[in-house]
């Protein structure tokens, strides 16, 4: 498949602020699965875009803004091709003495310990008895949790804010799609699984209606013995298909959060964020497609 | 006052002036005789002279705990400490040594990670540490310089062999009373100081500032180096105009830096004027709000990705605290073998692993005896001295311990040398320790500078400053 997404955020200030730094993670990966041939990024008012690859692998782009302005607007366009299945199939399971014998387990700490939005606290510990020990089958466990909060717990906008807590999202038994990644990645952390936290899109015209479309989507990559990394979408109860595309991985929210800044000043700031994300329909593809179809109608008259 | 030097008999411990017949050592020798012709009178009116010189010219160091005020002189000790040259090349080439490995484990930590990939330090030691900044993994810094100043803490056992009690790799104060005693004794002892002639402190502004001018990033050829300071309330406030008076560089405060476009400024009366070197004074923690605490007004904002493009120089170098955790230090003698294939010429003083069950077995039922250290704490806070502890204050380290061992390590008490000292008129021994400073620029170096904190009180093993100590004037001697 092949999307183009716009994106954009916009900062209104009361009064103008002044001296505003703002760091992005708006430019999707390219990685086996998906390959992002296009990003732009244009800001109001106008100034000097750096970009750096932070230790994740993210591209994140950074600004600065000196004089007084009213209004910040970040608007990001990138067109990305997946390459994953459209209905990829549950892997065959693996024990756990499969991921304790995975040399690279040591090096993932960061993606194994709590990190500053996953704790480990008491209601995520009662949770993780609920849905019962991932000893047999590492692969069946992440998906069986995966599907638990999918089943159990209430899609609410409000019910929760950036700074929600696993434990609270966990004992409202609600949230939206960040909450539910970090419900997940705690669950899979606190039972010897890695876990980290991905921020992404999810393409809302596959068919059968999905959540978390409008703005962006959030979702969860465990390691898997045998697997490594993979993505499961604890919103929609899915495994990450070809419409999700991939932004930014990290050990939480607060690693990939799209537009994050400080300013000088003391107005309130009011944000509006708007994702429209396309199919693109590739003219060169349908014109090879037909050419193709029409040689072969020849062929079959000659 | 012959007759106080006379009365001086050390402990059971290593003491510098005194062998052990009670005979001053050789390189005492000169200051007994000088001590023993003046008169007690005349030796009063000297310390008076030079403690009222030392608040006219305010030297303090700020003591949070301290009712009175925040405002208080570092006592200030009128009898030098003498290192003979023997002593200090053992000990420059040791300090040099452990900060070249040091900085060579910072480097490979935030980049290749061999050591930890080897084993040879475990891999969620460095991780777990508060200090390991994940911000600077994969970031290049001018020269690979990470440690651009330090100050070793030294300690001698009953034997006066030189032990390595702590390195300090963030931002380590204390030079600003190196240069203030030795321009107060030089002019209370003229004549003694003309006999011993110990080699120079007051070029060692200079030698940092030549440093930093030297792991300036390379876009320019005259780089402008400021120091950063967290203001006035700093304990440290006086060392950091101090420093920026003698070494001729800007003092800034957060407030007077502005970053655009990736290029850091500072604002001065005629305009922005661009900084290249940032000495700074003020923890990774309160750097750039952008990365890490959101609330902090002491750094700047965009300096972090100013410092990641290359296009400015903090010194020390963000992230260095991982080096100097507690609970890494005693990987050191490993990271000297590991990256310079040498052994280490100083030794450290044996340490407790907590994390090993049968090690904090051990050290949980003999806390009475053992020395506890929080990991990520500095200036002799939040420790716990065995001998001198109560009951109720073991039980709570024991829990502490339990509850979270990777936060402490332990260590027996190390019966630290004793120096003559001025305790209410009379000469008696205190225990001191040694911290010279090293300066990393484009080579290690280290200048004949170091201080001399003693414990004031009787049988005291602790000499931080913050905890009450004070200070000596350290004579090194040259060949």
């Amino acid at each position: 498949m092949q999307f183009t997404i716009a994106h954009e955020t916009t900062y209104r200030y009361a009064e103008p602020i002044h001296e505003s730094y703002t760091i992005c993670h708006l430019q999707p990966l390219s990685d086996l699965d998906q390959y992002c041939t296009r990003f732009e990024l244009s800001v109001i008012p106008r100034t000097r875009v750096f970009s750096y690859a932070d230790r994740f692998g993210n591209f994140v782009q950074h600004f600065s803004v000196i004089p007084e302005h009213p209004l910040l607007s970040i608007a990001a366009r990138s067109t990305v091709v997946t390459a994953r299945p459209q209905d990829p199939q549950a892997p065959s399971g693996a024990p756990r003495k499969a991921l304790l014998a995975d040399p690279q387990l040591r090096l993932l700490y960061d993606f194994l310990s709590p990190s500053p939005l996953v704790e480990f606290g008491r209601n995520l510990r009662a949770l993780s008895d609920e849905i019962g020990e991932a000893e047999s089958d590492v692969v069946a466990w992440y998906l069986c949790a995966g599907k638990y909060i999918k089943d159990n717990f209430a899609y609410i906008k409000r019910a929760t804010t950036v700074h929600t807590t696993v434990d609270e999202s966990v004992r409202l038994r609600a949230g939206v799609c960040q909450d539910f990644a970090h419900v997940l990645i705690a669950l899979c952390r606190l039972n010897g699984i890695p876990a980290r936290y991905v921020s992404g899109y999810i393409f809302s015209g596959q068919g059968d209606s999905v959540l978390g479309a409008e703005a962006s989507h959030a979702w969860c990559e465990a390691y898997l013995p045998e697997i490594g990394w993979f993505g499961y979408d604890p919103t929609n109860g899915k495994i990450i298909n070809e419409y999700f595309v991939k932004i930014a991985i990290g050990r939480d929210y607060r690693d990939v959060s799209p537009v994050r800044g400080v300013y000088k000043g003391l107005a309130k700031s009011t944000m509006s964020v708007n994702v429209a994300m396309d199919e693109l329909y590739d003219v060169d593809r349908e014109r090879a497609l037909a050419r193709a179809f029409a040689e072969q109608q020849q062929q079959q008259q000659q | 006052m012959q007759a106080l030097l006379e009365g001086y008999v050390s402990q059971e411990l290593f003491d510098e002036f005194a062998d052990e017949r009670g005979e001053p050592r050789p390189h005492y020798r000169a200051l007994a005789r000088t001590v023993g012709a003046i008169s007690t009178s005349d030796f009063r009116h000297r310390v008076e002279m030079v403690n009222s010189v030392l608040l006219q010219r305010g030297v303090t160091f700020t003591v949070y705990s301290d009712a009175r005020g925040t405002e208080r002189i570092l006592p200030f000790d009128l009898l030098p400490r003498i290192i003979p040259v023997a002593d200090w090349t053992q000990i420059a080439r040791g300090i040099a040594q452990r900060v070249r490995a040091l900085n060579a484990f910072l480097h490979d930590v935030y980049h290749e990670q061999r050591i930890l990939l080897e084993g040879k330090v475990p891999y969620d030691l460095v991780y777990s540490s508060a200090f390991f900044n994940r911000e600077m993994l994969d970031v290049r810094v001018a020269g690979d310089v990470y440690i651009h100043v330090s100050g070793i803490d030294l300690i001698r056992d009953v034997s006066g062999r030189y032990l390595v009690l702590e390195d300090n790799l963030r931002t380590p104060s204390g030079i600003s009373y190196v240069l203030e005693n030795r321009d107060v004794l030089k002019r209370s002892f003229p004549q003694l100081f003309a006999e011993y002639m110990p080699l120079p402190v007051d070029d060692y502004p200079i030698r940092l500032r030549e440093a930093l001018r030297r792991v300036a990033p390379a876009t320019t050829d005259d780089p402008t180096i400021a120091i950063l300071t967290p203001g006035i309330y700093n304990s440290a406030y006086f060392e950091h105009t101090l420093l920026a008076r003698r070494m001729g560089v800007e003092l800034v405060e957060g407030q007077d830096l502005i970053v655009h476009d990736n290029v850091v400024y500072m604002r001065t009366t005629r305009g922005l004027s661009r900084v290249d070197v940032i000495y700074r004074r003020v923890d990774d923690d309160y750097l750039d709000p952008l990365f890490f605490r959101p609330d902090s007004a002491l750094g700047a904002a965009g300096l972090f990705n100013a410092y990641r493009a290359g296009n400015v120089t903090i010194a020390n170098a963000v992230g260095t605290g991982v080096a100097d955790d507690k609970a890494v230090y005693p990987y050191v003698p490993a990271m000297i073998r590991f990256y310079l294939s040498e052994e280490p010429i100083l030794d450290n003083v044996p340490t407790y692993d907590l994390g090993d069950l049968r090690q904090r077995r051990h050290v949980i039922e003999h806390l009475h005896e053992l020395v506890v250290k929080r990991a990520t704490a500095s200036g002799g806070y939040g420790m716990l001295m065995g001998p001198a502890s109560t009951a109720a204050e073991r039980a709570a380290f024991a829990d502490a311990i339990e509850a979270n061992p990777r936060e402490f390590i332990a260590q027996p008490v190390i019966q630290l040398s004793s120096h003559p000292t001025i305790v209410e008129g009379e000469i008696l021994p205190r225990r001191v320790d040694l911290r010279p400073f090293v300066l990393y620029g484009d080579e290690i170096e280290c200048p004949p500078a170091a201080l001399t904190r003693v414990a004031l009180e009787n049988g005291s093993l602790v000499v931080n400053s913050s905890q009450g100590g004070g200070s000596k004037d350290t004579w090194i001697l040259g060949e």
